[in-house]
């Protein structure tokens, strides 16, 4: 959770500020988001590990979900093992790899309490 | 290479596709960006909303990949306009979000010639479907039939979390980029993705004898309005 959300909120994530339901309309019909899930997205603060286009991707889409806060770690990011057996090295696996790493980091704030 | 649709598959396809360096690329689309497609379509922004999606996705493009040529098509891939804009292109990606455009595009590009890679997404799941050219089977409708006859759940009405949209858009466009290398060993497969679990599963699909586009006494034989609901068909 950001400083600032803590602030404002403290300890309880459903009570955050205004959900922007025109920009996040499909986050809140979607099953395991919903208004809640949305709330704990803006209250979240998550760490990236993957770089270059991967890391920006990464980035982007948190962002985009309306995640409050988006560090950039060090430690790097391979992802998992299927990533480099179905994909040929290039674009298109960074493109998966940074959507992928987006994807466990929601999760994880997703069930955040 | 030409995207069909510049929305939640479509993008990360053209970035894929841009930043390979390897093709040319065409892409058709008629809508403008709107607010609820920025928590999925990673390369528009606030100041792109009302615009069009195909200028904020050329100059997105550019931005990443300045060598990329792209061809932007404003316009919707219709039965009447399928032809020209298949015209000198190698592989379809189709990100299109309706079952209409995707029936059409399958098969118009099966009348064509050209192979299709299918990707989609709904809520937590991914898919991409690997269609052959030039009589390969299994096809599209294979494994779909035809157009649902009742209103199917869309992103709209179902949800779609964005990263879903980019691990179709990313695995799409390695399998056009694995076709136009000479690789066609995923043709007739299809990839799902679960979002839930992570993991992603391939598949074959085995070709159905009496599909009305590819089995034996096909009945399609050329693009007719109808059949595609006529109504939206657009991309």
């Amino acid at each position: 959770m950001t400083p600032k959300a803590k602030e404002l909120i403290g300890d309880h994530p459903t009570l955050a500020v205004t959900i922007d339901r025109r920009r996040y309309a499909r986050h809140l019909t979607l099953p395991g988001v919903g208004e809640q899930g949305q709330r704990r997205l803006h209250a979240a603060s998550v760490e990236i590990q993957g770089s270059g286009l991967r890391g920006w991707v990464a980035r982007r889409y948190l962002e985009a979900a309306g995640v409050g806060e988006v560090r950039q770690g060090a430690r790097g990011s391979e992802g998992p093992r299927w990533l480099l057996e179905e994909l040929v090295e290039g674009p298109s696996r960074e493109v998966t790899a940074g959507a992928l790493e987006a994807l466990e980091q929601l999760r994880e704030a997703l069930k955040a309490t | 290479m030409l995207v069909i649709g510049a929305g939640g598959v479509g993008t990360p396809v053209a970035l894929a596709l841009a930043l390979s360096g390897s093709c040319r690329l065409r892409i058709v689309d008629d809508d403008e960006v709107e607010l609820s497609n920025l928590h999925r379509q990673i390369l528009f922004q606030d100041s792109d909303v009302g615009r069009s999606k195909l200028e904020a996705l050329t100059r997105a493009l550019r931005s990443h990949a300045p060598q990329v040529e792209v061809e932007a098509i404003d316009g919707r891939f219709l039965p009447e306009t399928a032809g020209e804009i298949l015209r000198g292109v190698a592989v379809v990606v189709d990100g299109s979000d309706n079952f209409a455009t995707r029936f059409l595009t399958a098969d118009a590009c099966a009348l064509a010639e050209v192979p299709v890679v299918h990707g989609a997404a709904l809520r937590w799941q991914a898919t991409c479907f690997v269609t052959g050219a030039g009589g390969r089977r299994p096809c599209y409708r294979c494994l779909f039939e035809d157009l649902p006859e009742e209103p199917a759940p869309d992103c709209g009405t179902a949800g779609v979390l964005g990263p879903v949209c980019g691990v179709s858009g990313g695995v799409a466009a390695d399998a056009a980029l694995r076709w136009l290398a000479g690789d066609t060993r995923i043709a007739g497969t299809v990839a799902s993705f679960d979002g839930h679990s992570g993991r992603l599963r391939r598949t074959r699909v085995q070709p159905r004898a009496n599909c009305s586009l590819c089995g034996e006494g096909a009945t399609i034989r050329e693009l007719d309005r109808r059949r595609y609901g006529g109504g939206r068909c657009d991309a």
